[in-house]
This record gives C-alpha cells, structure tokens and sequence, in this order.
C-alpha cells in the first residue's frame, strides 16, 4: 500500500514536470526576442537568468557583481519596463534581452518565461537563477571564481546548489539611509539576523522549507507560518527535463531538491544576500501592491507597507556581515567537502 | 646528475605549456605525453607553444586506471633515454602539477640521496592508502569494464566474480605493492624494470589489474630497486570520497610551506597559483609555516562533510528522524522553572556569574499585540513563532548561546508539547522549585479566593503533569526538584547548585546573595487553598511565618 502510494506521488510529480514544461513552451511565445548574443557563448560559461521590472537603480551593480564572480552571459526579461532598464541593458555586450507585456503573475511569477529560456538555451550550462536583489555568496567566494565552485561541484557528482535567501537591513530607520545608482546595496545594508532560521522538511519536493529572518521578526511575528520562504536553489546544472516548479525554491525532478544531508553530514551551500531593504522600499511596496502581480495577493508586500517613518529592523542582537568566513562560522551556511 | 620530468597531459594543454616552458627554462630535460583522445590541433598548438628540444612521446589512447597510464609512462621513459644518455632520474608529474620549491632545491636534495627511488609503495595491508575502493581484489578479479564510464556494469561484474569465486593467479614471486602514480626513480632502476626477462609476462598481468598506474611500477621497484624511499616527491591529496584535493589561488601559502617538490592537483583556473609559482623570480620559504596546516583544512572539510556540527540545523545539514531520533543541541543549558518566583532578581544575580541568562521563556505564551523579546541571531521568544517548528527553535537558541551555558525561564504553563522536546534532550538540565507557583499568587493582588482557587488548580495540574514527564523513564534530561519550604529554609543549597552548573570558571564563593522573595500572605495563602480543598503538601511553618533574612554567607572556599 506504502508502495502505491509512493508510486502514485512519484507518477503525480512527473505528470507535473511535464505540464509546467508545456507551460513554459506556452508562456515562451509571450516573449519578444530584442537581441539575443548567445550565439557566442563558450561551452563551459556559466550563464544568469533573470526577470527585470523598473530595476535601473540596481542593474549596474548587479551585472557588475555577477561578472566580477564569473557569469559570461545574461539572459534577461524585460517585464515592461519603463524607466530605462532596457536601455541600459541593451547597451552591455554580454546581455541577451527579451521584452514582454504580459502578466507577470500569470505566467507563475516569471517563472514560465525563465524555464521557457533554460530550455532553449541552458542545456549542460551551469546557470544561475536570481532576482535583482539577490547576490550569490559561496565558499571562497572571496578568492575562488564560480568556476572553481561548478567545476567542483561537477567532480563531486552535484548538479544543484543550494543557497538560502539572507535578508539585509540597515543599521538604522530604513528610510534614513541613502541609496545611488551603482552603489554595493551592501554598503547600506549592512545587518542581518543570525540564526532564526527554522526548517521543515517538504515531503512531496523533498526540499526543505525555510522561513525566519527579519522579515518573519517583524512583519509575520503574529503568523510566522505565513512568512516568506528563504530556500533557494539558484544554481544549477540545467538538464533536459529539469523545470522550476515556483520561483527558484522548488524543482523538478524531485531529486535536484536535495541540498541538504540528512545524515549528519553538512552540504556545501551558500547564501543569497537580499538586498530587498533599499530606502525606496516603501514606495516600492505602494507600486507593487498597484501593479497586483505579486505572491499570495502580494501578502508580503501589504505588510511593507506598513514601514513607516522611523520603522527599524534592526535589533540589539543583529550581526554585521564582514564575509562568507563569518556566516560559515555561524552556521547559516557551509564548506561542505570543499578544501 | 641529470633530472628529466615526464609530464602525463590529457587537458588543459595551455596550462600544460606553461608548466613545460617553465620546467625547460630551468634547464631541465622536460618529456610531455598528450593522450591520444586529444585531438591533432590542439596537440600541434602545444609543439608549437614550448621550445623544439622539448621531447614529445608517441601518444597512446589513456583510460583512468587503465595500463594504458603506464604504457604511456614507459613510452616516455624510452624517448627519454634515447634522446638524453646522460639523463639519471625522471621524475614523473601530470599536466596539472604545479612546483612548489625551487628546481635548485629538488636537485639539491636528489644529489643528497644518491641511488635512491622515490616512490609511495606500500603492501595491501596499509590499508589507509585506499580510500574506498578495492584492495587486493584488484589483482585477483578481471576489468574489462570502464570505472568512470560503466560504473554499474564495473560494480555488477565486480559482485559476479566475488560470488563466482573468480581468483586470478598472481605472477609467481610478485608481491603487489601500491601507492601514489607519480615517483622519481633512477634511471638504473627504470632500466632494470623494463628489461626484466619477464616483463611480458608482469605486462599480461597488469593488463587485467585495476588502477595498474598505482601498482605497476610500485611493485616492479621492490624486485630491481637498489634503495627504496617510500615517498612521493608530489603532493597529491585526497578527500574523504577519494576525489584529489583540489588547490587555489588561497593555498598559496599552504603550499609553499610543504615539504614536497610538486604539487597536484592545481585547478586550471588557478591564474594565483601558475603566476606565483611559476613566474615569481625566486622562491622565500616562510622561515616558519604561514597559512594552515594542509591537513587541518582537508580533516575540517572532512568533518563538516561527513558528522556536520552537532547541534546545528540549517539549509545543508537537516538529521532525519534516524540520525537524530531525539533533539541533538549544541552545549548543555538549564532550564528554570519557578527559580524566578523566589528570587526575583535570579537573572542579574546569574548573569554576572556567566553572562549567558536569557531573561524570557523563549515559549512564552504571547498576545499579537505583544512585543516579545528578541535574543541572540534575532530569535523571537515567543511561542507563536516557536510553533512554525519546535524543534528548530530550541536548536537555533542554544545554537547561538552554545558559548556560555546558556539559561532560560519557563514555567509550568508553558505549553506541554515544549516540555515534552526539552526532556529528550540530554543537554538539559532543568530546575523545579515545586509549588513556587504558590508565591507568585501570593504575591499578586488577587482578592478573589474563587478565582485564586481555579488558578491554583490549574497550576497544581499542570505541575503533576510536569513532573510526571519529566520523571518518566524515557527522559533524558537531567530533572532536580526541590520543595520550596527547603528553598525558602536554605536558599543557598539551590543558589550554590545553580551557580557550580553553570560556572564556566572555577567559582567557589558564594557571596551576595541574590533577594529573596518573601511574602506575609503566602501562609494566609496556603491556608485558603487548602481550605478550599486543594491538595497542597504541607508547607513547614517556619520558614514562612518570618521573611528570611539571609546572611552574607561564603560557603566553601578553597582559600
């Protein structure tokens, strides 16, 4: 009976890749090549996927960032953007861009449209996946470029990475601090909360799910079971078959979910630092909540907009981020095998 | 004295050249074997990359573990001799090897030890050189399969031929003897070895061995070798999984300070290491060792892979039910319940013997319009975000307190589901001071003896069933009671247990005494409940009847 059951979930699952697959196909046709530099991409390179709405202030250090670890290729949907992002984008060498006017929400929050591209283009590339607002940190990330990191991971047999989502604030009211165009986010956000993490094993995915942080501390306090998820799978060794089931915290075939040890043992991980706390957080929270194409009835974003003038996710206990060495140390993630 | 390096190349062949150039620019006779899988341009890229009298052996297709490996080792042994008579040693290396001290250095020393062969050879019964793989099955069974590319047939046949009895006959008078690929040896001994009368017949062997390129030249030396120095002059590393360590630009440091002449294996990437290896002008040894010790970093990375840190729950490490049957914390903790209805102030009084004392129940009970505390790593102490999973929020806080003993309150109408974790845990050790409840409702300002009755029944309950669990055989907590008549009589006896479980250093002196909570009304109190029916243990009088005045009181000390 166990046996059938296991059977019947297993058979679920894959009918399920196959639907988001076509899904994807489907919402494939919403996008509008604009210039695609693929073409001349290297074997090896690892490539970044991402969905851009009205993100200028952020892309230069973003694409910046990326380069500087190592991605040779970005392939980047423009969601509509109307204050210069495609410009800009259009005007780096090593972005790829596609443009669309459709919904956002509808097409699994992005996520359709990125699987759509992974499909046609990732195939045996180590990829990326991410938001604007997250920057990827690994072990050694400090000396060692990606590459070292994927070529390991390769040896090793791994074809997913596993990174949490650490939310960063600022030392202070968060909109008392300054931003500009280009700056390292991390310059102004400078804080994050050490180890209110709690996890749940997933046992249809078999991925563990994550919430806490300071956005559970103090939006969620009084129904932390709804706070946003943490866990997130955002580098992969893209395979024929593979799908992402919702935003990067899910994927399909279930196996690729598993980066964690649950036999005592630690997993190499790293951590995706968020920079979703910039000053222009509040009316970003206004905007979105317009725009009505966020998660649950953009839940997450009514709660930001109650951050009010002097509202603070600081707290007596937040930590200062000096490096990967340190969030090692803490636990939030490891070196795994990794000399 | 001559040293010829026979370089084995297979990828990479840009990093390939440089070592080559390298290694020829420091006058030394340099012999290269491109595996044949290679194709042709990027071969004829590499000979016109390196100097013309750098030797190029006939190339043989290579398979991992295969006696191809060692074909191509002799073939490059032969170009050697035949181009270079006066060559005395080959010292060989792979395309991703790196040197890691001078050449002088390396000739130096070889001059120093004249006659000798440098290679790893050990017998099968050193069994610390095979990191899970097979041990003198890999003389006796037959290979025909590839390990890397038809592992399941490779592991099926293995299991066919265990229970088929297959025994392979050894060569008569041959030993084998294992150990690391890449050996120095002289040029006499190489000579003696491939002109040996049987050789045909240790080939035929060998053929069908797996990993020949670790036994062949390993076990042939013990027959033909004049003086063996069982070492590899090349740095080569393994993890838990048998995989090579891997080095970067950071091991800089580690590298130069070992006592090796090579390195492997060197990512291709490394621009750090292939800069400051092999264009630096000279080498500085650090005078002592910089950086960390090789084998603390590979015996770290081994304990993080395989036992992870006990205690720790997050993204990459999550113990199922088996490994970790009950909650596995991080330190020992006590937990405190009705300590605080005593001695109001336990808190400071603790913290300024340990520093550690978390001032709320981290499952208080908590209204939505609350503010809870916050401790350490932001964890709220609040049994409304606890519930998202028990479990993770009792190993988070003593994860973050893991330093300093850490001491939490709670009381008996926490919720029962987070006494039940706590008493499986064994890091636990919690303090019940039983019916301290009693002074907390004669301290408050009820007046209704109804509704002090219906409380005190609740707490009583609760109580039982506290200390029912917690006696309950399956716990693994440590549990200590105490009366509070006892306390009330003799505080010190508990301050003095409180403070000796959680000293970190060696505090013997029991001074200033935290206040002590005294009421008037607690007899009066008693006394109503229990007219009231209530089951109160009787409570002896006269530790209640006067407040407690304590004196200033060192009790042992070792001065």
């Amino acid at each position: 009976m166990n046996f059938a059951r296991r059977f019947l979930a297993m058979y679920h699952l894959r009918w399920q890749r196959r639907r988001r697959r076509l899904r994807a196909v489907r919402k494939g046709r919403q996008l509008l090549e604009i210039r695609n530099r693929s073409a001349r991409c290297g074997k090896n390179d690892i490539f970044l996927f991402a969905t851009v709405h009205n993100e200028n202030g952020r892309l230069p250090y973003f694409l910046n960032y990326y380069r500087n670890i190592g991605v040779q290729h970005f392939f980047i949907i423009d969601n509509n953007s109307d204050d210069g992002s495609r410009e800009f984008l259009l005007q780096q060498p090593d972005v790829s861009i596609w443009h669309t006017t459709e919904s956002y929400k509808r097409a699994n929050f992005g996520m359709d449209w990125i699987n759509n591209l992974l499909r046609k283009y990732a195939r045996g590339h180590w990829s990326v996946v991410v938001d604007v607002d997250e920057f990827l940190i690994y072990p050694y990330c400090d000396t060692r470029p990606l590459a070292a990191l994927t070529d390991w991971l390769d040896a090793s047999g791994v074809q997913s990475f596993g990174a949490m989502l650490l939310d960063m604030y600022p030392n202070g009211p968060l909109h008392e601090q300054r931003y500009f165009k280009g700056q390292n986010p991390f310059e102004v956000l400078t804080h994050f909360d050490a180890g209110n993490y709690s996890q749940r094993l997933n046992e249809k995915y078999g991925n563990l799910w994550i919430q806490g942080g300071p956005r559970q501390r103090v939006f969620f306090q009084s129904n932390p079971g709804q706070a946003p998820a943490l866990n997130k799978i955002p580098l992969i060794k893209w395979k024929r078959g593979n799908v992402f089931v919702s935003s990067t915290h899910t994927l399909l075939p279930r196996g690729l979910n598993k980066t964690y040890e649950d036999w005592g043992g630690e997993k190499i991980s790293g951590l995706l630092l968020h920079a979703k706390f910039l000053p222009d957080i509040q009316q970003k929270a206004v905007r979105e909540l317009r725009r009505k194409q966020h998660y649950a009835g953009g839940r997450e974003y009514r709660a930001y907009g109650g951050v009010t003038e002097g509202s603070a996710l600081h707290h007596e206990h937040s930590t200062p981020y000096t490096g990967w060495r340190d969030l090692e140390d803490r636990g939030l993630m490891s070196v795994g095998g990794w000399v | 004295m001559k040293l010829a390096i026979a370089i084995l190349a297979n990828t990479h062949l840009n990093r390939v050249a440089a070592l080559t150039r390298y290694l020829h620019a420091q006058g030394l006779v340099v012999c290269v074997h491109v595996d044949a899988k290679v194709d042709d341009a990027a071969y004829r890229d590499l000979r016109a990359s390196v100097p013309n009298d750098v030797l190029f052996a006939n190339r043989v297709e290579c398979g991992w573990g295969e006696f191809s490996l060692v074909k191509a080792e002799i073939v490059m042994c032969q170009t050697i001799f035949l181009a270079h008579p006066d060559v005395t040693h080959v010292q060989l290396i792979s395309g991703d090897t790196l040197p890691i001290q001078s050449t002088q250095d390396l000739l130096d020393f070889l001059a120093d030890n004249p006659n000798t062969d440098f290679i790893e050879s050990f017998t099968l019964a050193d069994n610390n050189w095979i990191a899970g793989g097979l041990g003198i099955e890999r003389f006796t069974l037959y290979f025909p399969f590839s390990w890397k590319r038809q592992r399941l047939v490779f592991d099926l046949w293995v299991s066919v031929q265990r229970k088929l009895g297959f025994k392979r006959q050894l060569p008569k008078g041959l030993q084998p003897y294992i150990g690391s690929q890449w050996w120095c040896l002289t040029r006499s001994t190489i000579e003696r070895i491939l002109s040996d009368p049987r050789k045909e017949e240790y080939d035929r062997f060998f053929n069908r061995s797996w990993i020949a390129d670790e036994s062949y030249f390993q076990s042939l030396v013990r027959k033909h070798s004049a003086k063996i120095d069982s070492r590899s002059l090349v740095l080569s590393r393994f993890d838990h999984q048998g995989k090579p360590v891997v080095f970067y630009d950071d091991h800089l440091d580690t590298l130069r300070a070992q006592p090796q002449f090579f390195a492997r294996k060197i990512w291709p990437g490394a621009q750090g290491l292939y800069r400051g290896l092999l264009e630096a002008a000279t080498y500085v040894r650090p005078a002592t060792p910089t950086g960390q010790s090789l084998s603390d970093m590979i015996s770290k990375a081994t304990s993080r892979r395989k036992v992870g840190r006990k205690g720790l729950q997050m993204q990459s490490r999550a113990p199922n039910k088996w490994y970790e049957p009950y909650v596995v914390t991080a330190a020992p903790y006590s937990v405190h319940m009705g300590v605080s209805s005593v001695f109001p102030n336990i808190d400071e009084w603790l913290s300024q013997r340990t520093g550690s004392t978390i001032k709320a129940s981290p499952f208080a009970d908590c209204l939505p319009s609350d503010q809870p505390p916050v401790a350490k790593g932001g964890i709220v102490l609040s049994d409304m975000v606890a519930g998202v999973s028990v479990r993770c929020h009792l190993t988070n806080l003593i994860w973050q307190y893991r330093d300093d003993h850490p001491v939490f309150p709670m009381s008996v109408d926490d919720g029962f589901k987070y006494h039940k974790l706590i008493a499986t845990d064994k890091n636990a050790t919690i303090y019940l001071i039983e019916n301290a409840w009693l002074l907390d409702l004669a301290t408050s300002d009820i007046n209704n003896p109804d509704y002090l009755c219906r409380e005190a029944q609740k707490k009583l309950e609760w109580e039982k069933r506290i200390i029912w669990l917690y006696e309950n055989t399956e716990t693994r907590a440590t549990f200590i009671k105490h009366q509070l008549d006892e306390v009330l009589r003799n505080p010190q006896d508990i301050l003095g247990q409180l403070q000796s479980n959680i000293a970190r250093t060696d505090i013997r002196k029991l001074i200033d005494l935290p206040q002590l909570q005294t009421s008037e009304r607690l007899r009066e109190t008693i006394q109503t409940l229990k007219n009231r029916g209530l089951g109160i243990q009787d409570m002896l009088e006269v530790s209640v009847a006067q407040p407690v005045h304590h004196p200033i009181l060192a009790k042992v000390s070792d001065d």
